[in-house]
C-alpha cells in the first residue's frame, strides 16, 4: 500500500503543479481580475478568441451593468462606449461571434440573476430564428463559471494558459481568428456558402418564441426596458432569403419580434444597407454604421431603422 | 454524480481513505460503509427514489430468506412468484406504464374506437433496469438452488448497490459477486494500478472520442434529410462510436474504480467492433446484459434444442426482449429484431458459434477476408444504432431513406462543414484510429491499457498515462451523461 501511495503521490505531482500555474496565469480572470491594463487586454484578447462565452461571463459576474446588450456578432460590434457615452451608465456587451438565439436565451437568465439589470437590447437576424441553428454553448460556459475544478480542468483554460504564457514568455504579438482570405473572397464566402448553410435548412423555433416571449414578459414585470434590433445586413445578403424562398418566413420572424416589444429593424433595403462600403462583409457593417446603430438605438431618432412596438389591445 | 465530473473525482479517494484506512479491520464495518457511500452516491442523483432502492433490495432479501424457509414447494413458488411481479411491476411502471398506454390507445383507434388512458408524468429512476436485473437474478438462482440465500443484509445489499454498478452495470450475478463481498478483501497494489490504467482508458473513451462523437452525431440526427447520403452514413458511423466509447468507456470506468477496491466485477465489453459476425458481436457487446437473457431466458425457453421453428421463436425472443429492456420505444424494439434477422441465418446454419476466439490471434494483421467480415459486421451494426438512436421509428426509416441515395458515394465538404461543432473533424479521426489502433493491439487482453508487469519500462508506462491526460485535457468534448443512465 505504501508503494502505491507514494507512486500514485508521484504521479500527480506534476499534474497538481500544472493546475497551479493555469490558476496563477488564470486566463479568463476567474480568480482575479488583472490589475495590469496591457496583460488584461491580451487575456481579453485570447480569453475572447478561445471561448468567449466564458470570457465575458466571468466578466460580467464580477461586475455586472444596468444595460446589456446581447446577440451574435453583428450586436458585438456595438462598441459599448458609443451606449455608455449617450446613456452615461456602464454597459455589457454579451454577444458572441457565432452566436444563437438560445444562447441569447441562456446568457439573458444568466445576466437577470445579478439583479442589476435594468435595460437589454437583443439583437436577432432572421438566420438566428432557425430552429435549426440550436448551437448552446452557454450552459457550459456557465458550468465553468460556477466551478473552480471544471474551471481549471477544461480545455479552454488549458489552450488560452498556453497563448498566454507563450505570449508572455516571448512578447509575441497575437493575430487570433484572421480569416485567410482577401476582402473579396471572404464576401463572396459569406454570401454564398455561409448564407447558404443558415438557410438551406429551415424550421420555425415555435418554442424559441415562447421563450422570447418569457424574456418579454419578465422584463415588464421587473421593469427592465426591453429593446429588439435586427441588424442591417448587405443588400445583397437580403435577396439570398428571396433565394432559398424565406420571404414569408422572414415577414413571420418581424412579425413575431414586433410582438414582444420595441423594434429596431436596419435590415431591409435603405442608405445604409444599399452600400458596399457600409461593410466588412454581407454580415456585419464597419464602425461607422455601429454607431449610427446605436445612436438610433438610444436616442429613438429613426433615420434608417423602422421602429414599431407591440399593438396594445 | 457522473464519473467524468469533479464530485467523483473527490468522492472516490474519500471512499478509498474510508476503506482501506478506517473500516479495513472489519469486514461488516467495511460493507457497511461501502453501503452507506453507494446509498449516498445514488442519492446524488435522485435521493427520492433510494426509498424505492431500499425497498427492492429489501423485497428480494426477504424472498430469498422465505423461499428456503418455506415448509412447501407451493409456499416457495408463492414467495417466488411474488418477488417476480413486485420487480418486473415495478420496472413496467415506471419504465413501460406510458409506452404501453399509448400504444393500445393507437391501436384502438386504428379500429375506431376512441379512448382517453392516463399517461403519466413518470421520471424514469435512474439504474432501475440494473438493479432490479441484480435482484432478479439472486431470487432466480435462490429458486432454482444455485445458490444459497444470504442471511446478511449488508451483504446482500452491497450485492445489489454496490456503487460502481449501480447505476449502469455491468449487471452482476450473486454467485460472481456475493462470495467477494463475503471474503475480506487484501489490497492488492498490481490490481489496483490496473484497475487506474482501466478508469484512465475509460475516461479518454468517453471524455475525448464519445463525447466529441456525440457532437457530430446529433448535428446529423438532429437536422436528418438536410445531409447527402455520405454525411448520413458518418452520423450513424459517429453514433456506432459514441455509444461503444459511451457505454464500454462507462464499464471501463465501473470495473476499474472496483478493482481498487479488490472486488472484480463481470466483463461487459471485448472489443466488439473487432466482431467478423454478429453472433461474435453479441459475444462481445454489453456481455452481461447478454448472459443475463441467455441463462434467464433463452435456455429457459429450450435455447438451440428443439425444432427449427422453436429456435426461430427463442432467437426472436431474447432479442426483442433485449430491445424492449432498453426502454419503451418501438425503435429499440426494431433495433432488437434487425439484430435477430441478422443473428437468425448463423444460427440456421450452424454458424453462429463459428468465431469464438480473438480475430487474427497471434498475428499483427488480419487477413483480408477478417477485414471485410469485420467490415460488413460494422456496417450493419452501425445501421442497426440508426433505430437505437432515432426518436422514433418515423425518424428512423426517414434517415435510412436519406442515407441510401445516390449520394452515400459523394463526399460533401459543405456537409463536414456544417456539422463541425466540436473538435476538428481531421484530429477526432486521429483520435479515433488511435483507439481503434490500441485496441486492435489489445484485443487479447481486457482492456487496452493492460501492460503486462515487469515487460514495460515505466518511463514508456507513464509516458502513455501523461500522454492520455493531456489528450483528455486538450481535446475533451462538451460534458453529456452516460448514455445508458437513461434505462
Amino acid at each position: 500500500m505504501r508503494k502505491f501511495l507514494t507512486q500514485s503521490g508521484l504521479f500527480v505531482a506534476l499534474p497538481l503543479g500544472f493546475l497551479l500555474l493555469l490558476a496563477y496565469l488564470d486566463p479568463f480572470n476567474f480568480f482575479r481580475v488583472e490589475k495590469d491594463a496591457d496583460h488584461l487586454m491580451l487575456k481579453k484578447q485570447i480569453g475572447t478568441n478561445i471561448n468567449s462565452r466564458l470570457y465575458k461571463l466571468i466578466e460580467y459576474g464580477k461586475s455586472p451593468t444596468e444595460v446589456v446588450i446581447l446577440g451574435d456578432s453583428r450586436t458585438d460590434q456595438l462598441k459599448t462606449a458609443y451606449f455608455e457615452k449617450l446613456l452615461n451608465k456602464r454597459v455589457t456587451n454579451l454577444s458572441y461571434g457565432g452566436g444563437s438565439l438560445p444562447e441569447i436565451i441562456s446568457t439573458f437568465d444568466e445576466v437577470v440573476k445579478s439583479k442589476k439589470v435594468t435595460q437589454i437590447y437583443i439583437g436577432v437576424s432572421f438566420n438566428l430564428y432557425n430552429k435549426k441553428n440550436e448551437i448552446n454553448l452557454v450552459p457550459e460556459a456557465v458550468g465553468l463559471k460556477q466551478s473552480l475544478i471544471s474551471y481549471l480542468v477544461s480545455k479552454y483554460c488549458l489552450r488560452a494558459s498556453l497563448l498566454y504564457g507563450k505570449a508572455l514568455l516571448f512578447h509575441e504579438s497575437l493575430e487570433l481568428g484572421k480569416p485567410p482570405y482577401t476582402k473579396e473572397e471572404f464576401w463572396d464566402y459569406q454570401l454564398y456558402s455561409s448564407a447558404a448553410n443558415f438557410y438551406r435548412a429551415y424550421a420555425y423555433p415555435g418554442e424559441w418564441f415562447q421563450e422570447l416571449k418569457r424574456i418579454s414578459g419578465y422584463c415588464a414585470t421587473h421593469n427592465i426596458k426591453l429593446t429588439f434590433l435586427v441588424p442591417p445586413t448587405h443588400v445583397d445578403l437580403q435577396k439570398r432569403i428571396a433565394d432559398f424562398h424565406l420571404l414569408e418566413e422572414e415577414e413571420a420572424f418581424k412579425k413575431d419580434l414586433t410582438s414582444l416589444g420595441a423594434m429596431y429593424d436596419f435590415d431591409y433595403s435603405n442608405d445604409i444597407t444599399l452600400k458596399r462600403g457600409n461593410f466588412l462583409d454581407p454580415f456585419h457593417s464597419v464602425d461607422s454604421v455601429s454607431r449610427l446603430v446605436v445612436t438610433e438605438l438610444v436616442t429613438g431618432e429613426t433615420k434608417y431603422s423602422k421602429f414599431s412596438t407591440p399593438i396594445k389591445n | 454524480m457522473l464519473f467524468n465530473s469533479v464530485s467523483f473525482a473527490i468522492f472516490l479517494p474519500v471512499v478509498f481513505i474510508l476503506y482501506w484506512f478506517v473500516t479495513n479491520k472489519n469486514l461488516r464495518l467495511q460493507n457497511l460503509m461501502l453501503l452507506f457511500t453507494s446509498y449516498f452516491f445514488y442519492a446524488c442523483w435522485d435521493y427520492r427514489f433510494l426509498f424505492l432502492l431500499i425497498f427492492s433490495t429489501l423485497l428480494d432479501y426477504f424472498t430469498g430468506l422465505k423461499m428456503n424457509d418455506a415448509a412447501s414447494r407451493n409456499g416457495r413458488r408463492f414467495w417466488f412468484w411474488l418477488s417476480i411481479c413486485i420487480n418486473v411491476g415495478f420496472l413496467g411502471v415506471f419504465k413501460y406504464y406510458n409506452f404501453f398506454a399509448e400504444s393500445f390507445a393507437e391501436a384502438l383507434s386504428t379500429f375506431g374506437l376512441k379512448t382517453n388512458f392516463w399517461t403519466l408524468k413518470v421520471i424514469l429512476p435512474v439504474g432501475i433496469s440494473f438493479y432490479t436485473f441484480h435482484g432478479l437474478s439472486y431470487v432466480i438462482d435462490v429458486y432454482f438452488k444455485k445458490i444459497n440465500p444470504e442471511r446478511d443484509f449488508v451483504n446482500y445489499a452491497v450485492f445489489v448497490c454496490y456503487f460502481p454498478l449501480l447505476v449502469a452495470g455491468p449487471i452482476e450475478r450473486a454467485t460472481h459477486l456475493l462470495p467477494q463481498v463475503k471474503t475480506p478483501r487484501v489490497f492488492n497494489s498490481v490490481q489496483a494500478v490496473d484497475g487506474l490504467r482501466q478508469m484512465l482508458w475509460g475516461f479518454f473513451k468517453k471524455i475525448v472520442v464519445a463525447d466529441n462523437c456525440a457532437q457530430y452525431a446529433n448535428a446529423v440526427f438532429n437536422n436528418e434529410g438536410d445531409f447527402s447520403g455520405s454525411t448520413h452514413l458518418l452520423g450513424a458511423v459517429f453514433f456506432a462510436l459514441q455509444i461503444y466509447c459511451d457505454f464500454s468507456g462507462y464499464s471501463d470506468i465501473a470495473l476499474g474504480a472496483s478493482r481498487i477496491f479488490g472486488i472484480e466485477l463481470l466483463r461487459n465489453f471485448a472489443f466488439p467492433y473487432f466482431s467478423r459476425d454478429i453472433a461474435e458481436f453479441w459475444r462481445r457487446w454489453h456481455i452481461s446484459l447478454s448472459s443475463w437473457f441467455r441463462d434467464y431466458l433463452y435456455i429457459p425457453l429450450g435455447g438451440s434444442k428443439g425444432g427449427t421453428g422453436v429456435r426461430i421463436r427463442n432467437t426472436f425472443a431474447i432479442f426483442l426482449v433485449s430491445g424492449f429492456w432498453h426502454g419503451a420505444n418501438w425503435t429499440f424494439i426494431v433495433w432488437g429484431a434487425l439484430h435477430a434477422v441478422y443473428f437468425l441465418p448463423l444460427m440456421l446454419l450452424d454458424r453462429n458459434r463459428k468465431n469464438t476466439d480473438t480475430v487474427a490471434q497471434g498475428k499483427m494483421f488480419p487477413s483480408i477476408s477478417e477485414v471485410v467480415q469485420m467490415g460488413t459486421t460494422f456496417f450493419l451494426v452501425a445501421v442497426a444504432w440508426v433505430f437505437f438512436r432515432a426518436q422514433d421509428l418515423s425518424h428512423a426509416f426517414l434517415y435510412l431513406k436519406h442515407l441510401f441515395t445516390k449520394s452515400l458515394f459523394r463526399i460533401e465538404v459543405e456537409d463536414i462543414k456544417k456539422i463541425s461543432v466540436g473538435a476538428d473533424i481531421i484530429y477526432l479521426s486521429v483520435l479515433v484510429i488511435l483507439l481503434l489502433l490500441a485496441e486492435w493491439i489489445q484485443r487479447e487482453k481486457k482492456h487496452a491499457l493492460q501492460f503486462e508487469a515487469g515487460k514495460t519500462p515505466r518511463f514508456v508506462r507513464w509516458s502513455v498515462y501523461y500522454g492520455l491526460i493531456i489528450l483528455i485535457y486538450w481535446f475533451q468534448g462538451s460534458q453529456q451523461q452516460f448514455i445508458y443512465f437513461q434505462f
